[in-house]
């Protein structure tokens, strides 16, 4: 493994692969591709014909790894002391990569999460109605509540692939008023995290604490998430959804939430 | 460019594509859409797009991405 200490380097890569046909899930810009090897953090290596780089994330102790395959017959034997993880984006469940899943898992890797793109276009706003007797939602001010926030976070999304974040992270969202917490005679008993890119506003994380599962929550939080961002101005919503929550699938169902042509299978070598 | 149109457009046919000026700008098109696009570009326009080429600019309306194609036909 060695450090990627130019953008050279990644041109080369490019190069060697110009002209044939190659599997790749390399989806950084280049500015992405330059402020990872600023920070020192993008390794390669290369076996014959086929190429890994490694991205160092030391917020979830893991690499994630970005190939370039052009020779199928020659598996790629990555070793390292900490966990690998790869996303391989593909466009609807015809197209799912099963020739590069099967090379992977083939090289000591293990299928981890599918996830796939959920989008909502408001064409006008209809009042919601998703109200839970003594609930209430509201824009969530009080950096106290980080620490709960923080808790259901990790104890609800998975670790490698789930965009985890820092307590500090959660404040920071907290500061930009980026997050609705549902209280239950005033405890905080879940939130959504959301933010915008663009046009686009987006679901970071949805999370109820047990013991309050099954008792509309999520309903009313999508409700006022939804609400909140229509207000601001914003009518395309889109987040990820694992394939396989089907109370998740549900209810983003009941708000006209439709799958569209991007998904993700997350492959994991520990 | 009618080409490119439904290429894109098959990757991801909820977008309007003749009219966004900002498809990575605003949002509505993200590196991981980039993956697919790169390839299909690629292979049915038998180019190759480098490193260098992955700018938002470049993908932030089809006359960007048209215009990047047309310059590596040209081996620009």
């Amino acid at each position: 493994m060695i450090r990627v200490e130019d953008i050279k380097l990644i041109e080369n890569i490019f190069d060697q692969h110009k002209g044939k046909k190659i599997f790749t899930n390399s989806f950084y810009f280049l500015d992405q591709f330059l402020a990872v090897i600023n920070e020192n953090r993008l390794f390669i290596i290369q076996v014959n014909q086929n190429t890994v780089l490694l991205e160092l994330k030391p917020e979830i102790n893991c690499y994630e790894l970005f190939y370039f395959i052009e020779d199928l017959n020659d598996a790629f034997p990555v070793e390292s002391n900490l966990p690998i993880v790869m996303e391989i984006p593909y466009r609807g469940l015809d197209f799912y990569p099963e020739t590069i899943v099967d090379y992977w898992c083939n090289s000591g890797f293990n299928k981890h999460i599918n996830r796939d793109l959920y989008s909502l276009n408001l064409v006008k706003y209809d009042a919601l109605d998703s109200s839970v007797n003594g609930l209430e939602i509201k824009i969530t001010n009080d950096l106290n509540d980080s620490k709960v926030i923080f808790e259901l976070l990790i104890n609800t999304f998975d670790r490698y692939t789930g965009d985890i974040l820092s307590i500090e992270d959660v404040q920071e969202s907290i500061k930009s008023q980026n997050v609705l917490g549902a209280y239950f005679q005033n405890e905080l008993v879940g939130f959504i995290r959301f933010y915008t890119k663009g046009k686009v506003s987006w679901i970071g994380h949805i999370a109820t604490s047990p013991k309050f599962a099954g008792k509309g929550i999520g309903k009313s939080l999508v409700s006022s998430y939804i609400k909140f961002q229509s207000d601001a101005g914003y009518v395309n919503f889109q987040h990820w959804v694992m394939s396989d929550n089907i109370p998740a699938l549900k209810l983003y169902n009941h708000f006209g939430f439709q799958k569209i042509n991007k998904s993700s299978i997350s492959l994991i070598k520990k | 460019m009618e080409e490119l149109i439904a290429i894109l457009e098959g990757i991801r046919p909820d977008v309007n594509f003749r009219e966004e000026t900002e498809l990575v700008d605003a949002g509505i098109l993200d590196s991981f859409d980039i993956v697919t696009i790169v390839s299909d570009l690629n292979d049915h326009f038998n180019i190759a797009i480098r490193v260098t080429e992955l700018k938002p600019e470049n993908f932030n309306s089809a006359t960007a991405i048209y215009n990047m194609c047309l310059a590596l036909k040209e081996g620009k």
